[in-house]
């Protein structure tokens, strides 16, 4: 009985998180200014509790990238971090109120990691998207 | 009692995993109407796209990213490069469509940079064409292409909306459990990109081509890992096998990279990554490697041709 409770909770939570996933990328789209043409691509992952996503991307020099990270109706529901891949520390948007926006200027291609996690003060569950345009 | 409640859980259940299914699909016009296919599909999907916790995300580089360095490097338009398949019908499996779905939008970029709008517009009918038939809602291209002929002479309004197109047929797909689609289009633009590198890399002696080339080699291993996220029924397989011997070639590039202190700047929001890296390929591993990228690209191109 406790196992179906569980799926249960996790169908609602799902369902739930189907339909903010749609609201959450057009708050994340605003983001992405006509300054910057979309990298064409949507990326999204439900993450429960302290559940982590990583994005791996490979960013080009001589571009500059503006990398948006939302979860839920607001700004600053998700926290990222991004890597280099010896895992130095490139940018933490916590340093930054959570900004759900973010610019990195590339001088040379680099591989990196990125990670995103929901603010707890947030919530528990929810849809995160994050989005990437570009510039050169 | 017991068999009571877990009745009322069971039918609880039952309407929950209906409201998932259901979601996320976008309402509205009767352009929205999704091809038969599709919607079978669906049924059959066992999972939600959504239950990807653990998942890597994995991004690759835009096609129009591309065009633009072969722009600033001084190439000029060849049309002889794009894909001479002028009759998308002539794709009638639904990876043929992908793929060139990929491969049209890689050629659409293209033709946008170099300002050849009325190409690029006969190309947009035929990601149209390949677009609905994989369950895009038509209604993105209609309002796209109203909006493409209004700006036919703005080329910076015309990339923005091809690639506001892209992204909001990324986000359909993946909407309606289709993300093996959207998979393929990624790959088919990305073979179609390295291709155009690859046709200039022989009229124009460039490093910055040959070093984008060589820059590929992770995003290869996005790839991979993408489509082996993707190939959950092995249809990738064959594939995925190619892929590997390419990676194998990529494997002999040579990189270096050292880690230098990024400079962030709040009041810009802006981070200056000022790490550097370097890679080293001789003519040799360029000609392989592209020998192989057309290898793919022709076996895209010709697929599942009638």
């Amino acid at each position: 009985m406790k196992k179906l409770s569980l799926l249960f909770l996790i169908c609602i939570i799902t369902s739930s998180a189907v339909a903010q996933c749609e609201i959450t990328a057009d708050v994340c789209q605003s983001h992405i200014t006509d300054r910057y043409l979309s990298d064409g691509q949507h990326y999204r992952a439900l993450l429960l509790n302290d559940q982590v996503a990583e994005f791996n991307a490979t960013l080009y020099g001589g571009t500059t990238y503006r990398l948006a990270a939302c979860s839920g109706t607001q700004d600053g529901n998700l926290i990222f971090r991004m890597f280099d891949k010896e895992r130095n520390l490139i940018y933490k948007n916590d340093d930054f109120q959570n900004a759900p926006h973010w610019d990195f200027q590339m001088e040379s291609t680099i591989d990196v990691i990125i990670e995103a996690e929901l603010d707890p003060i947030a919530g528990a569950s929810g849809c995160a998207v994050m989005l990437m345009g570009f510039r050169r | 009692m017991k068999s009571t409640q877990q009745l009322i859980f069971a039918i609880l259940l039952g309407a929950s995993v209906s409201l998932v299914s259901c979601g996320g699909s976008d309402s509205g016009t009767s352009e929205n109407q999704e091809p038969e296919g599709n919607k079978s599909k669906k049924k059959e999907a066992p999972h939600s796209s959504l239950l990807k916790v653990g998942d890597k995300i994995f991004n690759l580089p835009s096609p129009l990213e591309t065009a633009m360095l072969l722009e600033e490097v001084g190439g000029h338009f060849n049309e002889s490069i794009l894909n001479p398949s002028v009759d998308a019908s002539q794709y009638s499996t639904k990876e043929a469509q992908a793929m060139n779905l990929g491969v049209y939008g890689a050629d659409l970029g293209y033709c946008l940079i170099y300002n050849q709008s009325q190409k690029a517009f006969r190309l947009l009918a035929n990601c149209k064409k390949l677009g609905t038939e994989l369950g895009i809602s038509p209604a993105l291209y209609s309002d796209l292409m109203k909006r493409f002929e209004g700006n036919m002479e703005n080329k910076d309004s015309l990339l923005i909306f091809v690639s506001e197109l892209n992204r909001l047929s990324d986000q359909y797909l993946k909407e309606n459990e289709n993300g093996d689609i959207s998979a393929l289009i990624l790959y088919g633009g990305w073979v179609e990109s390295l291709h155009f590198v690859g046709e200039l890399t022989k009229s124009l002696e460039n490093d910055e081509l040959r070093i984008r080339v060589g820059e590929q080699k992770n995003t290869l291993q996005n790839l991979i890992g993408l489509l082996e996220q993707e190939n959950r029924e092995n249809s990738f397989d064959d594939l995925l096998s190619d892929l590997r011997d390419l990676e194998k070639t990529f494997e002999k590039v040579e990189t270096s990279y050292t880690y230098v202190e990024p400079d962030t700047r709040p009041e810009e929001q802006l981070t200056i990554v000022r790490s550097k890296s370097a890679v080293n390929l001789d003519d040799a591993l360029l000609d392989e490697i592209l020998d192989k990228v057309n290898a793919l690209r022709t076996k895209i191109i010709t697929s599942a041709a009638t």
